[in-house]
């Protein structure tokens, strides 16, 4: 219970620097503050829920193991989502299942268990499918944006864009999952407003 | 419609995480963080104290080779 208390008052940046002395401690707490943002990423973002478990336990290795050497001012949020994206994209070339990322093959279809309130909420149901079929491309930046509410500047640095590349990419991102959802519309051809 | 589009994102659920992989991931982490502590905090040290073994090493040969001929 003393350990959920100090999760209210420990910053990123003082756990990061218990953290680089070696305490596990400061690693659980760090954990259990981002752990589930991390794997609901991993798993919008690779569309399979083995690989999500395979490429978060490898994040946080690798957090681990680049623990001492991490700078102070690392983000340590950004840091791991880069770890992790950059540890997907890694794979995905391993196992050759991104098949020419630019030509935006259709993505897998999420296998996620359904939440109640999710499975009650058509809208959610329905956008969360668009972004599936989005290409990875186009899905990392609308989950770090949108899902993730990372700031520009953050996203760009997980993605490792220059920031007009970034807002560029990012609007072509929106408008495609607006056109998605469009077509996903039941109304839409009707021309009638959603529920 | 854009920013009605994000707001919707924001909304999405989180997606469950297994405990017992939650549970898994964290005790090899850990491992992982005391593990890594011990030898490579001292490898480096070694390493440091090995070069210089060796400088005195052959300075003290040159020494003895030094004096050796002139005593001769």
């Amino acid at each position: 219970m003393r350990v959920l208390v100090h999760v209210e008052h420990s910053s990123d940046d003082e756990l990061l620097a218990r953290l680089k002395r070696g305490d596990r401690h400061a690693l659980g707490l760090i954990y259990s503050r981002h752990a589930a943002r991390v794997f609901a990423f991993l798993s919008r973002l690779s569309g399979d829920r083995q690989i999500a478990e395979d490429l978060f336990q490898e994040t946080w290795l690798k957090l681990a193991q680049a623990a001492s050497e991490l700078s102070s001012a690392s983000d340590l949020r950004a840091w791991l989502f880069t770890v992790g994206r950059n540890a997907f994209f890694s794979q995905a070339r391993k196992l050759a299942r991104v098949s020419a990322l630019d030509a935006e093959p259709e993505p897998p279809a999420l296998d996620l268990e359904p939440d109640a309130a999710l499975s009650s909420n058509r809208e959610l149901v329905r956008l969360e499918r668009a972004l599936a079929r989005l290409s990875v491309i186009d899905r990392e930046v609308l989950l770090l944006v949108g899902v993730e509410a990372m700031s520009h500047e953050d996203a760009a640095r997980v993605l490792m864009l220059e920031p007009p590349a970034f807002r560029k990419r990012l609007s072509r991102a929106r408008a495609r999952l607006a056109a998605l959802l469009a077509e996903d519309n039941p109304n839409h051809a009707a021309g009638g407003s959603s529920e | 419609m854009k920013d009605e589009l994000f707001a919707r994102l924001g909304e999405l659920p989180p997606v469950p995480l297994d405990p017992e992989l939650s549970r898994r991931v964290l005790q090899r982490a850990e491992l992982e963080l005391t593990r890594k502590r011990s030898p490579a905090c001292g490898r480096r040290e070694v390493s440091l104290l090995a070069t210089v073994l060796v400088v005195c090493v052959v300075q003290v040969a040159w020494l003895v080779s030094f004096f050796g001929q002139i005593h001769r």
